[in-house]
């Protein structure tokens, strides 16, 4: 997370800065070890893609087959079908569910009573710390044919059914759901930002007459510009990661010509179908994307702002 | 300063050592396995175990099983707190580690921990649950699990006595039921005491019937009829309860249609004419099921939700049939007679129906068929490192007292031998803490002894009526393929193709009924979409496994 200064890092001498920063290094040792341990030896894995591969003939034992388990995916009736679902949530949740904490965030640092404030903020977290389990058997129940929603639709004049089971709503509920349960604890890194904005910017923009949107708009957001690119980018990076989780807990048959997505087919071939070579491809096919995605978003970040990750 | 930066250090060190201590796997089971040689020797020291069947001392035997479908009635969640295992351990003195994945979660934990290669000593299963990881044949060419076959003869006499003789059934039969494509035993299921008839069927409430004066319904039309007034005038918003596969645990439902539908595993969906297999979703007569079934629904006959439901019958969660929403559902004998006492609500009446068919005096072909052993058995890991003391272990299971023990608990406390036959007592029969019979038989028995004896519940006359006349006269069975082999090859193809159609089918089979897919318009794509998953293919892979099973090399 630095600004790309390229003279900033001439002749870096590591083992000088080490015994400089003996402690600090120190520090560094257990976040190395994890990511090494839990990060980079399973990377090792993703030779299964290229194998028809049984847990017990091991990696060595298992019969080589290639490309053949991308060509099965790629051939295979679902492929179309899951990469659409996946753009088209990941879309839809950038769109709306990224800017939410952002919106959220602007709108609470212009409310002035302190403990209306802090209330808000607590009652809106809470959400967050529900577990999804929980959380998506909730939005099951209000959306099932008898829910509280389905009842206040039905007496709004709309039809009996199930929302949840109704491919035409899934999205919606998905993503609404979504924001309920992400918006206060997404807002709080915006928080901290908007608390770093310089006070004196705020009289400076007051005496030359502007209004509090015009003060949000000039100063406020140029002031968390930075994080709010950062947080971008790093969600480009896991663009068709879309959380199986709450897919998992919240489709049914009826639903899955939406809702299926990469990581739930992959759950359902790897875990349910026991194909493990196959869902290793169609993962790491999956992983390989979001690295370029990443990649891509960074550059193009650099060039037109002058803020990158690295 | 300096006092600080030590504790600094320490702190980190601790940290370190900690994260250390969480990578590398502990091993409980060290100081576990001291404790319970201590155990073992006090027990044998009470309980006699036949010569024949001395274990060495501390003997463990890790056991892989489905968690139990927890009752608080009934309070026991875990196998190693049943009467009859605890018996079990007694009298051998061989301690069992029982590994329970939490119920309805098997598939996932089965394919976790063979993907994990840390197998224990033996699994205890269904058979289909091997389906996913291409079956038993396939798991032993793999070198996962052990094939029996050789151990038989050298350490499993009571069982082999069992197997190889002529007995209640044709020895023969029974071999061919227990062996691989291959020729090899993967598995050893419980026998059954004596041939079961077909044990699920439909019921209705007959309280409900009775009051609105109807008659039993017979044809697809009764049942509409009968349907249509348990909605208007019962207020049952799900009258007719089916699984989210839009059929039932076989797929009887659809069977007057002349297909099985759906059922409740990929391979219910598969039957047989003469020999020949037809895949339901293909046949013109699934296609007309599913457009009654989507009329039904738009009717408001069957539960809105049905789709989301994880039951494989209703009667699995007794909440169902006490909301007094469904007015007919599949059922086993084992449950549908204590529907009222269960669920307390007076007056409820559930009472058995033939088959739905078309016609008046039509014949079905859809049933649980006659069963000779069990869909379910041991499975012995090929990361067992006594296989000889397991085998004998399991070999002991064969013996009349344990038999006795797993269908009926303790000698003396929840059973006694009447006339050289053992009989559950007042314990089960009529609990004192006010247990059902089939709770109290939960709570002390297991689900199969070696032998089965499927008549322990003691049924009533009329019960075993229903099995035996109602739902076995009008329906021969004839279509159901009650066994196949398949090779490891064909075994994985198969399962990697049906992984897909069932899917697909599944789905379709949803929208269709639920009216979000019109019957008329887009049954051509449905089919065309699972025939271009290779659903042909697979057919012909059954058909194989089918041809092949009666030729299998019996001894």
């Amino acid at each position: 997370m630095k600004h790309t200064k390229k003279n900033a890092v001439e002749k870096f001498n590591l083992i000088r800065d080490i015994k400089k920063n003996k402690l600090l290094y120190l520090f560094m040792i257990p976040v190395i070890v994890y990511f090494i341990i839990f990060h980079y030896v399973p990377m090792a894995g993703i030779v299964v893609a290229f194998e028809k591969y049984f847990p017990r003939k091991g990696i060595f034992g298992s019969q080589w087959v290639w490309f053949k388990n991308f060509e099965n995916f790629f051939k295979g009736a679902y492929a179309g079908r899951v990469i659409k679902n996946t753009i088209i949530i990941s879309v839809l949740e950038i769109v709306f569910s990224f800017p939410a904490p952002i919106i959220f965030a602007l709108l609470l640092n212009e409310v002035k009573n302190a403990k209306f404030k802090k209330v808000v903020q607590t009652v809106s977290y809470m959400p967050h710390f529900i577990s999804s389990v929980v959380f998506c058997g909730l939005v099951a129940d209000f959306c099932s044919s008898r829910g509280f929603i389905t009842d206040f639709i039905v007496m709004l004049g709309g039809t009996r059914q199930s929302l949840i089971g109704n491919a035409d709503y899934f999205r919606t509920i998905y993503t609404i759901s979504g924001i309920w349960q992400t918006v206060g604890y997404g807002s709080i890194i915006y928080m901290a930002a908007l608390s770093g904005v310089d006070k004196e910017l705020y009289e400076a923009a007051m005496l030359d007459g502007a209004n509090r949107l015009q003060q949000t708009w000039h100063v406020t957001l140029p002031g968390i510009a930075n994080t709010i690119v950062m947080l971008f980018i790093l969600r480009m990076g896991s663009f068709l990661t879309v959380g199986s989780e709450k897919l998992l807990l919240l489709y049914a048959p009826s639903t899955y010509e939406v809702a299926d997505v990469i990581s739930t087919y992959v759950y359902r071939k790897g875990i349910l179908d026991a194909d493990f070579g196959y869902s290793t491809a169609v993962n790491l096919f999956n992983s390989v994307i979001n690295t370029a995605l990443l990649i891509l978003t960074n550059k193009i970040s650099r060039k037109v702002s002058d803020m990158s990750l690295f | 300063m300096k006092g600080l930066k030590k504790i600094a250090c320490l702190l980190l060190a601790m940290l370190m050592i900690l994260s250390m201590a969480a990578c590398n796997p502990t091993n409980p089971t060290e100081k576990e396995t001291e404790k319970q040689t201590e155990k073992a020797t006090e027990k044998t020291d009470e309980t006699e175990a036949p010569t024949e069947y001395q274990f060495p001392e501390g003997a463990e035997i890790s056991i892989w099983m489905e968690g139990i479908n927890y009752d608080p009635q009934v309070g026991i969640s875990t196998r190693s707190e049943m009467l009859c295992w605890q018996t079990i351990e007694e009298m051998f003195g061989v301690k069992l580690n029982f590994i329970e994945p939490a119920y309805g979660t098997k598939a996932d934990a089965l394919s976790i921990l063979l993907a994990s290669n840390e197998l224990p000593d033996l699994f205890y299963t269904k058979k289909a649950d091997f389906d996913a990881h291409g079956g038993l044949d396939s798991l032993i060419e793999q070198g996962a699990i052990l094939d029996f076959g050789e151990y038989i003869d050298e350490y499993m006499p009571n069982y082999a006595s069992y197997l190889y003789q002529d007995g209640t059934f044709k020895s023969d039969d029974l071999q061919r039921a227990t062996m691989t494509a291959t020729g090899k035993i993967g598995m050893i299921s419980p026998i059954m005491k004596t041939e079961q008839g077909p044990w699920l069927g439909y019921v209705v409430r007959q309280d409900w019937l009775d009051e609105l004066g109807l008659e039993q319904p017979v044809t697809y039309d009764d049942w509409h009829e009968v349907l249509t007034a348990f909605k208007e005038q019962k207020g049952a918003t799900g009258a007719l309860w089916l699984n989210a596969r839009g059929s039932d645990q076989v797929g009887i439902f659809g069977a007057g249609y002349d297909i099985t539908g759906l059922g409740s595993t990929v391979a219910n969906a598969f039957f047989q004419k003469d020999g020949k297999v037809y895949y339901s979703c293909l046949e013109e007569g699934y296609k007309n099921y599913i457009a009654m079934l989507a009329q039904w629904y738009s009717e408001g006959l069957i539960d809105p939700d049905f789709y989301t439901s994880t039951l494989i019958r209703c009667e699995k969660d007794m909440s169902l049939i006490a909301s007094g929403k469904v007015g007919a559902c599949a059922s086993s004998i084992n449950y549908f007679p204590n529907y009222a006492t269960t669920t307390g609500v007076e007056g409820m009446n559930f009472q058995p129906v033939t088959y739905p068919v078309l016609e008046e005096g039509q014949t079905t072909h859809v049933r649980i068929v006659n069963t000779i052993i069990c869909d379910e058995g041991w499975v012995i890991s090929a990361d067992c490192e006594n296989v000889e003391m397991v085998c004998r272990w399991i070999d002991a299971l064969w013996t009349q007292e344990a038999i006795d023990v797993l269908n009926f608990g303790k000698e003396g406390v929840t059973y006694e031998i009447v006339n050289g036959e053992a009989q559950f007592n007042d314990m089960v029969m009529n609990n004192p803490d006010g247990l059902t019979k089939y709770q109290a038989r939960t709570k002390y028995a297991s689900t199969a002894g070696m032998v089965y004896d499927w008549m322990r519940d003691g049924f009533t006359e009329e019960v075993l009526n229903t099995q035996n006349h109602l739902w076995l006269d009008t329906n021969d069975g004839a279509y159901v393929i009650v066994n196949k082999s398949l090779t490891s090859e064909e075994g994985d193809e198969w399962s990697s193709i049906m992984a897909d159609v069932d899917t697909a089918a599944v789905e379709w089979t949803v929208k269709f009924i639920t009216g979000q897919k019109s019957v008329e318009d887009d049954w051509d794509e449905f089919i065309s979409i699972i025939k271009s998953m290779g659903i042909e293919r697979a057919i012909e892979i059954y058909q194989a496994g089918v041809d092949r099973y009666m030729t299998l090399p019996v001894k």
